[in-house]
């Protein structure tokens, strides 16, 4: 098909991702990373340096003394939450724009990223799994392949909308069998081209289970049970909606309850309201 | 002037000068109330269909769920001098993905909520709309409720 030709030129055109990124991805997936690590990684990067040290100085913490360095920041805040902070920060940059083939307005794609790694951070503490960092990462991450395929999606809407309401497809099952290659597909192949690891890069491309043996990877069990409910809030919506298959199996396997998932949707959309006001003023 | 209503939120206001507006409305369920004559409008956007099981977090936000977040959102309509028999009340929401069956779906749970705990309270609704795989958006402006769905029109109300 000719327009996935030209989808793998906007991959190529993509600017790289910072290194810091790369770098602080490295360190999220591996368990035995140090605070050290982090900090060495993160005192490179003047701006997310200055963001992350007026953040710990900000009201919103109510820290008893004031924080001037990186290192001081990770022992305050503790390592995931700076992991988390550089992340959400660093994609911001990506995701924040708007994205109008998906109906996104500035910053909506980034605020439902926000609110699924919030969701999804919630249900893997509530399961005590061993890689949170790495799931809240690949919730983050999970639909960036919008970000190219959102000007593919503009000119296929109402065949899409068509598929979806007459032929019972999901979005995308729609997107792929009108552009020829869908959003979590074109998310595979960005973490491709950005070097991500292979997991991470399982994850992306899986999120809405298009190789159905993924319901029984547990990561992406999690992240795509996260992005459910953060459909479910509404949080940074777009034209796509709630138009995604709902696999029970995935909460059956994860051992998740209703009353479970309703914790998580109501602890995680009022975290999301603080991580926002967090972030409005650094 | 433009007010948004989030997720677990709650606001009333004169609309005399100020417009109302949900948030996109998913699975949770967004209730409109309007009163022509104080020109008073509130809006309530709730998540989840009982706090039975969940005191502690209603006690934090009742806006949270249906049952204790119609009850304290009509108080405050009424406390803003709001009387029932002039209200009009819009209700919408509880949108759900495709294939989503009990025991998971809180969207039809919510919807059921809303309609229940109205109708103990004796009042009824000007207009409903439920269900689907889009979004919807509640507005109160220029002493009218709206319902819109992004990309496809609205309905007056
Ligand atoms: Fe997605």
């Amino acid at each position: 098909m000719k327009s996935i030709h030209e989808i793998i030129i906007e991959v190529d055109k993509l600017v790289p991702i910072p290194q810091v990124m790369n770098q602080i991805l490295a360190i999220a997936e591996d368990p035995d990373s140090t605070m050290s690590d982090i900090a060495e990684v993160i005192i490179y990067d003047p701006i997310i340096t200055s963001s992350l040290i007026k953040a710990c100085n900000s009201a919103y913490y109510a820290l008893p003394r004031k924080v001037n360095s990186v290192k001081e920041a990770i022992m305050l805040l503790g390592l995931n939450q700076v992991i988390d902070f550089v992340l959400i920060k660093t994609f911001s940059a990506y995701m924040g724009k708007e994205h109008l083939g998906y109906g996104l307005n500035e910053g909506e794609l980034w605020r439902y990223s926000v609110s699924t790694a919030l969701m999804a951070r919630d249900l893997a503490e509530r399961k005590h799994a061993s890689n949170k960092q790495f799931i809240f990462t690949a919730s983050l991450l999970k639909d960036i392949g919008k970000i190219i395929l959102d000007r593919f999606v503009s000119g296929a809407i109402e065949e899409i909308d068509d598929l979806i309401l007459s032929n019972n497809y999901s979005f995308r099952e729609a997107e792929e069998e009108v552009i020829g290659l869908d959003h979590a597909e074109l998310g595979g192949i960005i973490a491709e081209h950005w070097n991500f690891s292979p997991e991470m890069t399982y994850v992306i491309r899986n999120h809405h289970m298009t190789d159905l043996s993924a319901l029984e990877d547990y990561a992406t069990s999690v992240v795509y049970l996260a992005e459910i409910a953060a459909m479910m809030t509404g949080i940074g919506s777009g034209t796509d909606g709630l138009a995604y298959r709902f696999y029970e199996s995935v909460l059956e396997g994860l051992e998740i309850t209703e009353d479970d998932l309703q914790e998580t949707i109501a602890l995680a959309s009022e975290h999301y309201y603080d991580v926002m006001q967090l972030l409005s003023i650094t | 002037m433009q007010i948004i209503i989030g997720p677990a939120q709650m606001h009333i206001e004169n609309t005399r000068d100020v417009i109302l507006a949900s948030t996109s409305l998913g699975s949770g369920v967004g209730l409109a109330a309007y009163d022509p004559d104080a020109n008073i409008g509130g809006i309530l956007h709730f998540l989840l269909p009982s706090s039975a099981n969940n005191k502690y977090r209603a006690k934090k936000n009742p806006f949270l769920f249906a049952d204790t977040g119609i009850s304290a959102f009509l108080e405050q309509m009424y406390q803003h001098g709001v009387r029932s028999h002039g209200l009009k009340l819009v209700a919408a929401g509880a949108s759900h993905n495709l294939n989503q069956g009990t025991p998971y779906d809180m969207a039809q749970r919510n919807c059921l909520a809303v309609k229940s705990i109205l109708a103990g309270l004796k009042l009824t609704t000007a207009y409903e709309d439920f269900g689907g795989s889009f979004y919807r958006i509640l507005r109160i402006q220029n002493g009218y409720i709206y319902v819109e769905v992004p990309g496809h029109g609205e309905k007056k109300v």
